[in-house]
């Protein structure tokens, strides 16, 4: 499944969860996304990276340039206190509106 | 002046420089892992090159993600210069007040400057035409008989040609319109150019009551 096909915020989601298991750089963030979504997801850069700004614009995430796990200059990304409650927010209105396509699809 | 200040800081050239090393670190990693799974250096581009979607577009899709940002900075600003107009209503009377009778004196000035300088009557010497009026004893009688006019006319040492009109207003079924009865060198002593056709000429005039011609006019 492309990235274009993923429902149209659910991309915020998905990377505010990633980073609440831990700070992570790009790179990680996608490898994690791919490989728990056992290869259904695969994040493209030309959407990864516009919702990466778009959460530091919000001020849910940080970010810092560092050094990676394997001693590589990366650019960390770090979730804030607000994003951990956007988070819990934008799951639950992600479980509304599946419960409700649910609901459609079962009728 | 705080946006001018972000501007000069170079806001925009430290988000794009960041993201654009970032995006190449990324690719260079993902090109990194299909060289340890066994590709060729040129295989592991391509394949990097897939999975990471086309890149052009990706950097500006990200930097408009800032766009907002810049929007509202500009919006915080306005308010903020309402907020301290507010502070000081005399400043502020004082300033709305000066432009607008500052802008109302310009546009009435470029109005009659318009109307005589830049758009004078359209006729060929402006400054030799007179109107000829005679007064009674008691009271102002504008209109001369035919007769008159026509005594006025043959006094070619005064004048070097008459015309006479009288308005006239014309009402139709749906619309009315007005328009102006006048003598046969009426265009030619104006010397009035017309865009099309021919001009009402003195023969046009010679039998009182002969063929009736008209000269539409329009706004220039």
């Amino acid at each position: 499944m492309g990235s274009n096909e993923l429902l149209r915020g659910t991309l915020d989601m998905l990377v505010l969860k990633t980073l609440s298991r831990g700070a992570n750089h790009g790179y990680g963030i996608a490898q994690q996304i791919q490989s728990i979504s056992s290869d259904a997801l695969k994040i493209g850069e030309g959407s990864l990276y516009p919702a990466l700004q778009r959460l530091l614009v919000n001020e849910w995430v940080e970010a810092e340039w560092g050094v990676s796990e394997n001693n590589r200059k990366a650019r960390i990304y770090k979730l804030t206190a607000v994003g951990r409650k956007r988070l819990v927010e934008e799951r639950k209105s992600f479980d509304a509106m599946i419960a409700a396509i649910g609901l459609v699809m079962e009728a | 002046m705080r946006l001018w200040n972000k501007i000069r800081s170079g806001f925009g050239r430290a988000v794009e420089n960041d993201l654009a090393e970032e995006m190449r670190l990324h690719r260079a990693r993902l090109e990194e892992r299909f060289r340890a799974e066994g590709l060729s250096a040129r295989e592991a581009q391509e394949r990097a090159a897939r999975e990471f979607g086309p890149s052009a577009g990706a950097l500006e899709d990200s930097l408009a993600q800032w766009g907002f940002v810049w929007l509202e900075s500009i919006w915080t600003d306005v308010r903020y210069a309402m907020r301290a107009l507010r502070r000081s209503k005399t400043f502020a009377a004082t300033a709305v007040l000066t432009l607008g009778v500052g802008l109302g004196l310009a546009s009435v000035a470029f109005t009659l400057f318009n109307a005589y300088v830049l758009r004078p009557f359209a006729v060929h010497d402006p400054d030799s035409l007179y109107s000829v009026n005679w007064r009674g004893k008691d009271r102002f009688i504008g209109m001369h008989p035919t007769r008159e006019f026509e005594q006025i006319q043959a006094r070619s040492d005064i004048f070097s040609g008459a015309f006479a009109t009288r308005g006239v207003f014309v009402t139709g079924e749906t619309r009315h319109w007005s328009g102006v009865l006048v003598s046969g060198g009426y265009f030619r002593v104006l010397g009035a150019r017309i865009a099309m056709g021919r001009p009402i000429e003195e023969a046009d005039a010679r039998t009182p009551g002969g063929d009736n011609v008209i000269v539409l006019s329009h706004l220039a």
